[in-house]
């Protein structure tokens, strides 16, 4: 399997699935759940890898089974919106590829974050001393 | 010599914070009950965390890595999966236990009951979880469990056969009219009460978070080294006062409180107090450790961040999880089920699921990749196989063991 | 974000484990006599615990060697102890006529103990903590009759 920007072949099951995503700042931002692939046009025939898939919706489908599909039923009844499918980062987005991902994205803008957003605006940021790093 | 004054620290800091409720009940029960006959079970489960901790300290300091986040890599996201719902249930019921112990500590110094106390302790976890410096609040706990050791002193001054209590040790026998089955359940309880998993998962993220260095390790390994074994040495203690006073007279241990006894027998209200004190101290550092790795090892299975070095709010669902367990645990808490019970049950699952954290563990810790030059020696490896095999044999005997003695009856 | 649904289904499950867990302590009944002495031994060894404890915690207080809440604590624990396995060796049915008669010889033994462990405990929570040691003093008796029956239930 190859990606495109860097042209790289690799063991896409190895070196890039369950890897933790680290965003522009450093900060963890989930992991890869799964990936979108799509069929190569080169000559080599190795499928392409166009995004990469983090969330819940992803990691059901990643899993499959009864434990995947108890996972999707989990995350769309959290879902507040329309069931928008699995949180998709392009895989434009990758700056880098070590034991992690690292992505050229701020965390907030990442789909596979609203998670996060509703679990600190909701509880977190209402708790006192929330903005403080304990001293 | 600053840098002895930090190791002597570090050393002190893991003895006192290495009993937690498991140890306190466990070591007493089973002195009381086989007077020193199962203390090999305990020596070997101080050899066994001492490896394992070793080995996912340097896993944390050479790759950067907190174990769940490997345990997913390595053995894919279905299997890390079931094992993060095992570990999620078993370190959910410790900390039940801890808050219990540590509700049964403001009982025993007030007369109010526990039940009433366990609110407030989920509360001041949570509190100190939230507030307190990671560093802060390992020292703090850790040294003010070192008033164990008034423990010593008391079982000196009852003046045990000591001739008795080591032929005992050496020579461990079933006592007459006790099953073999029961014996080997205790066994098992000892091993899990010394070789808990949470202990693994909060080292672990701990030097991933305080970014470890190759040059701590010496450090991390004389904080294990040594600071471990003499933290067993207060289980050892705590089974040789039982051993002494409360077999030869067919008690046995239901309480926390009776853990205390042999002590205020021998030195009066200062010992009394001492021990509580302890039995706050370490319960109450135990429920914090446990509090955080229900945490832990969700984030890290989820690759969401976690940790106590950031702001809260940017680890808005890791401290979202803290909460919900430590209010889950609470709830469970206050149901009244039996603390010394479930501190039982919690030691005894743990024990037979060891090999699911251990064994992750072992293989990054001896894969190139991961860890560079560092991988494991000949030695640790010998060791660390050795125990894997002890582990799945636990982790097949346990259940069965635990329905044919019926919990240890 | 997956986890509060999760948590909370975890937590019910691990509730319901646990109210079943806590009713395998229930008492299966006794057909035999063997059975039954055996239960009888038991219940025999439980109370011998909670006497004995509770000895040295009257011996403790009344040496001054113990606080009044630590006390409390501790002789209510006993009461509570003896008072469970008397009310669960009670509710065993005797199988047969030799059965019964073990069964009135420990109640006897346990009614007593009983008593010797509430007077404790009030006393206890009073703050009469000199009166312990005396309180206690027919505990020894109690806890040799009780070591002699476990031996020979009968």
């Amino acid at each position: 399997m190859s990606d495109a920007p860097a042209g790289r072949t690799m063991y896409a099951a190895l070196e890039l699935l369950d890897r933790q995503i680290v965003d522009a700042d450093g900060c963890m931002a989930g992991k890869v759940d799964d990936l979108e692939l799509e069929a190569s046009q080169d000559s080599d025939g190795l499928p392409v890898v166009v995004a990469i898939l983090s969330g819940p919706g992803a990691l059901a489908g990643h899993l499959g089974g009864r434990l995947g599909r108890w996972l999707a039923s989990v995350q769309r009844r959290l879902r507040e919106g329309p069931d928008t499918g699995p949180a998709r980062i392009a895989f434009g987005a990758v700056k880098r590829i070590e034991d992690h991902v690292e992505v050229a994205l701020p965390r907030e803008s990442l789909e596979s974050n609203r998670g996060e957003q509703w679990a600190r605006d909701v509880v977190v940021d209402k708790i006192p001393g929330a903005g403080h790093a304990p001293e | 010599m600053k840098k002895l004054g930090q190791i002597t620290l570090g050393i002190l800091t893991a003895m006192g914070g290495f009993v937690d409720i498991g140890d306190l009940v466990a070591n007493s029960e089973t002195g009381a009950r086989y007077g020193m006959s199962l203390m090999w079970a305990v020596l070997l489960g101080v050899i066994g965390i001492v490896v394992f901790a070793e080995m996912a300290g340097r896993v944390a300091t050479v790759s950067k890595r907190a174990v769940f986040d490997v345990v997913r890599e390595r053995m894919g996201a279905r299997m890390a999966l079931i094992n993060l719902f095992a570990s999620f249930f078993i370190n959910l019921l410790t900390l039940v236990a801890e808050l219990a112990g540590v509700a049964i500590a403001f009982q025993l110094a007030s007369d109010v009951n526990y039940l009433l106390w366990i609110p407030l302790a989920g509360f001041l976890v949570w509190f100190v979880i939230w507030r307190m410096k990671f560093e802060t609040m390992e020292r703090v706990f850790g040294l003010m469990g070192l008033v164990l050791i008034v423990g010593a002193v008391a079982l000196v001054k009852l003046h045990p056969d000591w001739m008795h209590l080591w032929h005992q040790a050496s020579h461990p026998s079933i006592p007459q009219g006790e099953g073999t089955p029961t014996y080997f359940y205790y066994a098992i309880a000892l091993l899990g009460a010394a070789m808990t998993p949470y202990e693994v998962f909060f080292f672990s993220s701990g030097a991933v978070e305080e970014k470890w260095t190759r040059s701590d390790l010496f450090v991390n390994r004389s904080n294990v080294y040594i600071g471990f074994p003499l933290g067993g040495f207060f289980s050892i203690m705590l089974m040789a006062l039982a051993a002494t006073v409360f077999f030869p007279r067919g008690i046995g241990v239901e309480h926390l409180g009776q853990v205390a006894l042999p002590t205020t027998l021998a030195l009066g209200k200062i010992g009394l107090a001492l021990m509580i004190l302890g039995f706050f101290a370490t319960t109450f550092g135990a429920a914090l450790e446990t509090g955080l790795s229900c945490g832990y090892t969700i984030a890290q299975y989820f690759g969401w961040q976690w940790g106590k070095l950031v702001k809260p709010r940017q680890a808005a669902r890791f401290h979202l999880v803290v909460i919900l367990s430590l209010v889950v645990a609470v709830l469970i808490g206050i149901t009244a089920v039996d603390p010394v019970q479930i501190t039982e049950y919690s030691i005894v699952l743990s024990a037979a699921a060891l090999p699911l954290t251990y064994f992750p563990i072992l293989v990054v810790a001896n894969d190139r990749q991961y860890m560079g030059d560092k991988t494991n020696s000949k030695l640790s490896n010998t060791i660390a196989s050795f125990f894997m095999v002890l582990l799945a044999i636990v982790a097949i005997a346990t259940i069965p063991l635990m329905i044919a003695t019926k919990a240890g009856q | 974000m997956g986890t509060a649904p999760g948590v909370a289904r975890l937590a019910g499950l691990v509730v319901a484990c646990l109210l079943c867990a806590s009713c395998i302590k229930t008492i299966s009944p006794a057909r035999t006599t063997h059975t039954y002495l055996r239960k009888a031994a038991h219940t025999a060894e439980v109370v011998v615990s909670a006497v004995e404890t509770a000895r040295l915690v009257a011996k403790s207080a009344g040496d001054g060697k113990a606080f009044g809440p630590y006390t409390s604590v501790m002789l209510s624990e006993q009461e509570e102890q003896a008072g469970q396995a008397q009310d669960t060796f009670e509710s065993v049915q005797p199988p047969n006529a030799r059965s019964d008669k073990v069964r009135d010889h420990l109640g006897t033994l346990l009614n007593k103990v009983s008593d010797q462990l509430s007077a404790l405990r009030i006393a206890a929570r009073r703050g009469e903590l000199d009166k312990l040691s005396r309180l206690a003093r027919p505990l020894r008796e109690l806890s040799k009759k009780l070591n002699k029956f476990i031996e020979n239930p009968e």
